[in-house]
């Protein structure tokens, strides 16, 4: 039973990540009516501005965060007015092949800068374990979980109460609709991409102490990610954290009763279950766009 | 208090609206009729900001130049339109697409408070549903919805894109009804409609749209009673 539990607590660890990578592809599809491949890849950038920060410039950590934060948001914001604006009114499948490209993009040429090595990356929260009733934990595994909900729930508060948010929301649903109420739909989908795109990179600043720092992060990631968003329904902000969780609880099981070659499968099983059985995903709305 | 000069509009190398002049004078309800694809819809969607304008096209609104601004400045003076198919915010409830509507007067809480409840007074059927998701709501409340949302922005004049599609008699002459009583409270009303009985019935003034130009305009009462106007939009014969 302790056994079962700490795979358990692990599984929710990973999963709550996995939420916050897959609420940026919510976020982004939403407002842009696109999916964003490269949301992966932002995963890996956020990983490697920390890794800069706070490794080789030799910020401390309350610094390092933060400034990486901010990097992701101006990485976000040139990669939105590069490969995102001018295809606004493009079809989807060259919006899409468009992301897709950006991720290669950003792939090739964290490899160029640093290399195809892993780098280590310091615990955030401490990495000594701890003994709860029997169950092993370690901080950083309870600090992920609580960060990567909060940061969920913060989100969908932003969205409900405050007038931004609601300006998104309304961007999202209908753009004209959205102009005719005054509203500056340019800046509010810009405001949209750079949030998706840092709340990407934190996940990977929350990921980088367990799975290292590699450029080919976002491939990984984001392929989870993706499974997660898919699983919640596409267009839901709290599916994708019930996504996330029940991939990251899935694969930590999968992994201990069957075989931890089994664990990268889960979520691309994931991917094709939902789509034969349940495309609208476990929260999703009835109604289907196009991608 | 609005008008149009030798206004220009192409979709692409097509050429929509050949050169329109319209005038609204303030509290007045002004119509403007026409057959599919004559260039009703583009002509608000052109006033509203939507769409550019060719050079040499003028809109002026309160005697602002407003051929060139954007949608969302626009709105900020006072000019407002309840665009064609309702376009509603699905996702949201009633009272949150209201206060959308309002959100250029963000400052102003108490002025929002009494607009809502102003609104409501209005379409007692919103106020039951306040709490409801807006895309449970039928035709017709869509459409309450949409004129509610716009009033929400305290504008001096509206402008609605064809309020009649897809409802019930019955509840077309409620939207109608309305829009007579968004007038008599000091709102100038702009009203694009293909039911254009009910729409001259309610009209000061007319004007004809045909392939992109104005081909008549006279007082409602006149279009209702000319013969050609009741051949051509009214589908009576001779």
């Amino acid at each position: 039973m302790i056994f079962f539990l700490q795979q358990l607590v692990q599984g929710l660890a990973l999963g709550s990540i996995y939420g916050l990578i897959a609420i940026g592809y919510v976020l982004i599809y939403n407002t842009w009516g696109v999916l964003n491949f490269a949301q992966g890849d932002m995963v890996m950038v956020g990983a490697f501005t920390v890794l800069v920060t706070y490794s080789m410039w030799g910020l401390p950590m309350y610094l390092a965060i933060p400034l990486a934060i901010v990097l992701c948001l101006v990485i976000g914001y040139i990669i939105e007015l590069t490969a995102f604006r001018p295809l606004l009114n493009a079809e989807n499948q060259r919006r899409l092949i468009a992301t897709i490209g950006v991720g290669i993009f950003l792939r090739n040429l964290a490899q160029i800068i640093f290399g195809a090595d892993a780098y280590p990356f310091p615990s955030i929260f401490g990495n000594k374990s701890m003994n709860i009733g029997g169950l092993v934990v370690v901080p950083q595994d309870i600090w992920n979980t609580v960060v990567g909900i909060l940061l969920v729930v913060l989100l969908m508060i932003f969205l409900k109460r405050t007038r931004m948010g609601k300006a998104m929301r309304a961007t999202a649903q209908d753009r004209e609709a959205a102009r005719l109420m005054g509203v500056n739909v340019r800046n509010c989908m810009s405001l949209t991409f750079v949030l998706a795109s840092a709340i990407g990179g934190f996940a990977g600043m929350l990921l980088a102490p367990k799975y290292f720092v590699v450029a080919t992060h976002g491939l990984t990631f984001g392929n989870k990610g993706f499974a997660a968003a898919l699983l919640g329904g596409i267009a839901s902000n709290a599916g994708s954290m019930v996504g996330g969780i029940i991939l990251g609880i899935l694969e930590s099981l999968a992994a201990v009763y069957g075989s931890s070659l089994w664990q990268t499968a889960i979520a691309f099983l994931i991917l094709f279950l939902v789509l034969v059985v349940k495309p609208s995903g476990i929260m999703g709305k009835k109604d289907v766009r196009k991608v | 208090m609005l008008e149009l000069r030798n206004v220009h509009v192409s979709y692409g190398s097509i050429e929509v609206l050949h050169g329109i002049n319209i005038h609204v004078e303030k509290n007045e309800i002004v119509t403007i009729i026409g057959a599919n694809g004559a260039g009703k819809s583009t002509t608000l969607n052109a006033i509203s900001g939507l769409i550019p304008k060719r050079k040499g096209s003028s809109i002026t609104y309160n005697g602002m130049d407003i051929t060139n601004m954007s949608a969302e400045t626009i709105v900020s003076k006072r000019l407002s339109l309840v665009p064609e198919g309702r376009r509603i915010f699905p996702d949201m409830t009633v009272t949150e697409n209201l206060e959308m509507g309002a959100y250029l007067r963000f400052k102003d809480k108490s002025g929002i408070q009494k607009s809502l409840e102003e609104v409501y007074e209005l379409f007692p059927r919103l106020e039951e549903r306040k709490k409801q998701v807006s895309k449970t709501l039928s035709g017709g409340e869509l459409q309450m919805l949409a004129v509610a949302r716009a009033l929400m922005a305290k504008p001096e004049m509206i402008m609605l894109d064809e309020p009649s599609t897809g409802l019930a008699p019955l509840v077309v002459k409620g939207i109608f009804d309305i829009i007579k009583n968004v007038r008599d409270s000091g709102t100038t009303v702009l009203l694009v409609e293909q039911n254009a009985k009910m729409a001259l019935g309610i009209a000061d003034r007319g004007y004809v749209l045909k392939n992109g130009q104005i081909v008549m305009e006279d007082t409602g009462k006149n279009l209702l009673n000319n013969d050609d106007v009741r051949k051509a939009y009214l589908g009576e014969k001779k």
